[in-house]
């Protein structure tokens, strides 16, 4: 790619060049200003916590649990029969392209947005984080979940059709059981997209452990935002086994 | 397989439990009725003051594309001790790929408050932030190419006469440069999505424009910053779309 048969540059040459290039001129929108720089402050973030104020850390964590759970199961029930709606060649094309656009466009939004813009229509709490949560990750679920139907093996879906099979039963057998995997795989990757994006929400004011946070910051806390982190990683980490096993045991 | 009706109950239970235990009240569920209302004064965009939308949305783009050529670049350094092949000793690749599934576990903008603390506010510790997470997906993705590598390949170049660097340039390279390239279209995608809501923790770009007009209520203002998110995040979504189908002819 980057030298030619003769050794001379080709594209891919002349392409690194170009984006290395593009880095150097843009560089100045960073303002970066190594006058500003103060390194020790991030020493704070790693000191040990003092406990004062931690009661309400243990709840709000257990709360950005339950906001990302419920959430993807509340997107999984919806996105399930619209992706069935989004999917070409299982539903008219009358339908299956504009549920397709408006999935897109839900998507171009993201979440933090949609979590500014509900707390302040629905004021702040929770159910801006949960909503905002469903409909990111209904619109994200639905387009996945459409595109893995459409790309099962046709030949099962034909032999049913032959065997007289109706566009109920060929659905349910054919498509869906041959995209389980698939189905159950997204998910569960989306429910650890969800636990992280719900630690965030509260930022904005939409609930959940990012709530704390933006506390912390305001109060000079940063040794909190160290042991946020801390939680943040292990939940991840430890819903990476459990999504692991499951996915073994379902075979996706 | 035929544990798939259980993992989708359990899935549903679990979510149900949550959604029990969660604060929301019937009467929460009723302000949801007034969005319609909330939205149309989102109607009329208000898109005077063009040029600080633009230098916003210049501020968010560099923002994305910053941390991802940071993170294709310290993935190119880490890639070697991280791969299999590349026999680093043990406790460094176990060490490695622990730093690097914590990177990649932690949200950005997390990062973003963490950095602002040692480089001040602005875009500067965004992009690091975001150059820091995508770090943790580039060395991965691309260390795992790095050991599907056929090594009969390697084998070839190697007994052809060729040291270290004439078998990464001449077998590794043009088999993992495609994948580098289609990676970083894909970084840059997403980098640049959630830069535009890094602003909402103060990194500046769009998503700080979007927290000021919706903290003053002006409504017009802040569907003008909607849209140009959502066109920068259209374009350069149909742009990686373009360049990707070229390369794959």
């Amino acid at each position: 790619m980057f030298a030619g048969r003769a050794g001379r540059p080709t594209g891919g040459f002349w392409a690194a060049i170009g984006v290395a290039a593009a880095l150097l001129i843009t560089l100045p929108t960073l303002r970066v200003d190594p006058a500003r720089w103060t390194l020790g402050g991030l020493a704070q973030v790693f000191a040990l916590p003092s406990l004062g104020g931690m009661d309400a850390f243990g709840a709000r964590f257990l709360e950005t649990l339950e906001m990302a759970a419920a959430a993807t199961a509340i997107s999984f029930v919806i996105s399930l029969p619209l992706s069935f709606a989004a999917a070409a060649g299982l539903s008219p094309g009358w339908l299956s392209a504009p549920t397709k656009l408006v999935l897109a466009a839900l998507r171009s939004i993201p979440d933090l947005v949609w979590a500014l813009i509900l707390a302040s229509a629905v004021g702040v709490g929770q159910l801006a984080g949960l909503a905002a949560l469903v409909i990111t990750t209904l619109a994200f679920l639905a387009k996945v979940f459409a595109e893995s139907l459409e790309t099962v093996p046709g030949g099962p879906i034909e032999a049913l059709r032959a065997a007289g099979a109706g566009p109920t039963a060929v659905r349910r057998v054919a498509v869906l059981e041959q995209a389980k995997p698939d189905i159950a795989g997204l998910t569960l990757y989306h429910l650890d997209a969800n636990i992280r994006a719900a630690s965030i929400l509260g930022l904005v004011g939409a609930g959940g452990i990012g709530f704390e946070l933006k506390l912390a910051m305001d109060h000079l806390r940063y040794d909190l935002l160290g042991l946020m982190i801390l939680a943040i990683w292990l939940a991840v980490a430890a819903l990476d086994q459990v999504s692991r096993f499951v996915r073994r045991r379902i075979g996706a | 397989m035929k544990s798939w009706p259980w993992a989708a109950l359990t899935l549903l239970a679990i979510g149900a439990a949550a959604l029990w235990r969660l604060d929301i009240s019937a009467a929460d569920l009723a302000e949801l009725s007034g969005m319609p209302r909330y939205l149309s004064r989102f109607a009329q965009p208000d898109f005077r003051g063009w040029s600080d939308l633009t230098r916003a949305a210049g501020e968010t783009f560099v923002m994305g594309f910053w941390g991802t050529g940071l993170a294709l670049v310290s993935a190119l350094a880490l890639l070697l001790p991280a791969s299999e092949v590349g026999g680093a000793p043990a406790w460094l690749r176990t060490a490695l790929w622990g730093w690097l599934s914590f990177v990649r576990a932690v949200p950005d903008p997390i990062f973003a408050l963490a950095l602002s603390l040692a480089f001040g506010v602005g875009p500067w510790p965004g992009a690091l932030a975001l150059a820091l997470h995508g770090s943790g997906f580039f060395t991965k993705v691309l260390a795992e190419s790095v050991d599907r590598l056929p090594l009969g390949a390697l084998d070839g170049v190697r007994s052809a006469g060729a040291g270290p660097i004439g078998m990464a340039r001449l077998a590794a390279w043009p088999l993992i440069s495609r994948e580098i390239v289609g990676y970083s279209l894909y970084m840059l995608d997403r980098n640049v999505r959630v830069a535009a809501t890094l602003g909402l923790v103060g990194a500046g770009g769009l998503g700080y424009e979007l927290q000021q007009s919706i903290g003053l209520r002006e409504f017009s203002r802040a569907s003008a910053v909607l849209i140009v998110i959502a066109v920068l995040i259209l374009v350069i979504d149909l742009a990686s779309g373009l360049i990707r189908r070229r390369l794959a002819r």
